[in-house]
């Protein structure tokens, strides 16, 4: 079974006739220790699938109105408050696009990575069912009868949260404030934060658009070398299909809600076989490849309260047929492992 | 002759401090930089953020003043221009903004926002002319001459990019600098706009100044590529050999930072350490040294000048050949 299994998601916004459905039947599996790819432009919907996962999409406004959400087995969309609380930086962590906007500005970085420990570690490190070493006055967590670790028993575990994730000086920089930090490391200080419950899925939305090309590679390289090292689970929001072909093992094309398209990431970049797809690839200019003209995609992404009738991309496809507009496609296996949603797709 | 000609531009900004706001010291945000237009032709600047491109775009169109150094547009020096002579001159030398949602006016309908650039310089000799220019431009640009009556929030980013377009061609301009026209957009719509200015550039002979982070986009749109790294030009050349032979090892990282779409290319990856300095203390000698795989000892001490190491392509390296 995959650690997380998403299964004809419907999620909408609003109510009664102003309602819009920013996803629609979205079905999509992460197995573990695999990298998934979710790519789409704005307003395709791939952040609010990624929020789902943990329930993270504010309702109301957002209303779940079908499909499951199974996450290491058990059925996202039936849990309770505290049952969230617990999957939430705990199986499932985020990294988000901006790290600034997500770090808190009045703590230090450290403080902040030792909150999320105490929140979800009950052990201190090394010493599962061994009893905690007496440093320090221990807070006793009189519910369940077991002597918790206070922060400071964390003070090793954070700085080895920030070795981790390759910030120099480890020791001294955890007492900085955010903006103390470039973007580069305060993302980094996200990614150390996200890893504090040991998660065993990753959800980076867009963790590098807010970067330099530099850093970037950077980031990208850490996410794909902690994967390795920690053996946990990726699921990669990007618009960038270039991150697509460093670091995912498969890869799904998101359009005005929709998966448009799956495939196994190298496939997909060698031959895609939606006509959006194809469209995405030929209106990015590739290094070396001189000046010839791009092939732009003609229009503009619809939104969503204005969804075109039949195939939402119809419009601006370049081999429509009538009867595109008529019926939305269905998303069909058409090789091993290779789904689209496009029945003229040959 | 060159349509623009940049020598040894200084841009420092004052870093005050202390409650008599003493200066503390200097941003050297542009130091030293020099470079040329064509009429005609697209210089691509690029860099990382904080390497000075977007205060050196400004600058040239005058909207930040200049330390040192000198700007000669069609041959004569516009550095400090000032008033009716600088308008006059702003008319042959425009500029398109990245945020297409922050550059134009949200209380204007865009046939006023496209007009007033008429009014100003007094390009339209009656109202019908004026409506019929406006109507020309937003058809040059590829929008619907009828939504002249429509405010910018009607507009979706891509279309509002359109509309900066149309304003800064209102003036039939030499030159227009682009600041990161397309880093806000979709990616299927990018093209368009890349593709738009590309066509307005072949049928009115406009050069542009296009300044981007994004070298895929730069070398397919440029002639030339100038990159920068700490306010600095550490490489000039044609944008072919920029990108398949770069002498620089900044731009050799930077281009093997870049993600490649083809799963099968088996390129070297160069990751480089470290973030970029801050530009108030820069590191001694070289800018680039500490984060450069290849720097000896004279990098730490001796700035490299901007040298022609092969015919037409210049860089700032001790070490390039």
């Amino acid at each position: 079974m995959p650690l997380l299994e998403i299964k004809n998601l419907k999620l909408e916004f609003g109510s009664g006739e102003a309602a819009v459905r920013a996803v629609d039947d979205v079905s999509l599996s992460v197995g573990a220790g695999e990298t998934v790819c979710l790519v789409g432009e704005s307003g395709s919907g791939k952040s609010v699938t990624a929020l789902s996962i943990a329930r993270l999409a504010p309702s109301p406004p957002a209303r779940y109105t079908g499909g499951e959400i199974l996450l290491d087995g058990l059925d996202v969309l039936k849990m309770s408050k505290a049952e969230l609380r617990e999957i939430r930086g705990g199986v499932v962590s985020y990294v988000f696009q901006e790290p600034s906007a997500s770090l808190n500005p009045v703590l230090r970085v450290g403080t902040q990575i030792r909150e999320a420990l105490k929140l979800h570690r009950h052990e201190l490190p090394g010493e599962a069912g061994s009893p905690p070493p007496a440093v320090g006055p221990k807070a006793n967590d009189g519910a369940h009868g077991v002597t918790r670790p206070t922060s400071k028993d964390f003070d090793g575990e954070v700085v080895r949260l920030l070795k981790l994730v390759g910030i120099p000086a480890a020791e001294s920089r955890a007492n900085d404030f955010p903006h103390q930090l470039s973007g580069g490391m305060q993302q980094r200080v996200m990614i150390a934060m996200a890893l504090a419950s040991e998660p065993k899925l990753l959800v980076a939305d867009e963790p590098t658009t807010a970067l330099d090309v530099t850093i970037q590679a950077q980031i990208i390289d850490l996410l794909r070398d902690l994967k390795r090292r920690l053996g946990m689970s990726i699921l990669l929001i990007t618009h960038n299909l270039g991150i697509v072909g460093d670091i995912a093992d498969r890869v799904a094309v998101m359009y005005a809600g929709q998966i448009v398209e799956q495939a196994p990431a190298r496939e997909l970049l060698r031959r895609p076989l939606h006509p959006y797809t194809q469209g995405l690839m030929n209106s990015v200019p590739k290094l070396g490849a001189g000046t010839q003209r791009l092939r732009a995609v003609p229009g503009q992404v619809p939104r969503l309260d204005a969804l075109p009738g039949g195939c939402r991309f119809h419009p601006r496809c370049a081999i429509a047929k009538p009867e595109c507009s008529e019926k939305i496609p269905e998303l069909v296996e058409v090789e091993p492992q290779r789904w689209v949603r496009c029945p003229f797709w040959k | 002759m060159h349509l623009l000609e940049v020598k040894n531009l200084k841009v420092h900004f004052p870093v005050k401090h202390g409650v008599l706001s003493r200066v503390r010291s200097h941003v050297k945000a542009v130091d030293d930089v020099s470079f040329s237009i064509a009429p005609g032709e697209t210089l691509g600047l690029v860099g990382e953020s904080g390497c000075g491109k977007t205060t050196l775009g400004r600058a040239i169109v005058r909207l930040l003043e200049p330390t040192a150094g000198s700007i000669l547009f069609e041959g004569e020096d516009i550095t400090g221009l000032q008033g009716a002579d600088l308008r006059a001159r702003r008319r042959k030398l425009q500029m398109i903004f990245q945020d297409p949602y922050g550059s134009l006016n949200p209380h204007m309908t865009i046939g006023e926002i496209i007009g007033e650039a008429l009014d100003i310089h007094r390009l339209a000799e009656n109202v019908v002319a004026r409506q019929k220019r406006i109507e020309e431009l937003l058809q040059a640009v590829g929008l619907d001459p009828a939504h002249a009556q429509r405010y910018p929030h009607e507009f979706s980013g891509g279309q509002r990019q359109r509309i900066g377009i149309a304003r800064a061609l209102a003036v039939e301009p030499k030159l227009i600098v682009c600041d990161e026209p397309v880093s806000a957009l979709d990616v299927s719509v990018q093209a368009q706009i890349v593709n738009l200015l590309q066509n307005l550039q072949a049928d009115r002979g406009i050069a542009y100044l296009f300044i981007a982070h994004d070298l895929a986009v730069v070398e397919h749109i440029s002639r030339r590529v100038l990159v920068m790294y700490l306010g600095r030009a550490v490489e000039l050349s044609d944008a072919k050999s920029a990108v398949r032979a770069p002498k620089h090892p900044y731009t050799q990282a930077l281009l093997s930072a870049v993600p490649v779409v083809d799963p099968d290319s088996k390129r070297q990856r160069m990751i480089l350490p470290g973030d970029v300095p801050s530009p108030i203390d820069p590191p001694g000698g070289c800018p680039f040294h500490p984060r450069c795989p290849v720097a000896e000892d004279r990098c730490r001490t001796e700035p490299p000048p901007l040298r022609e190491v092969t015919p037409a392509h210049w860089a700032a390296c001790h070490l390039a050949k």
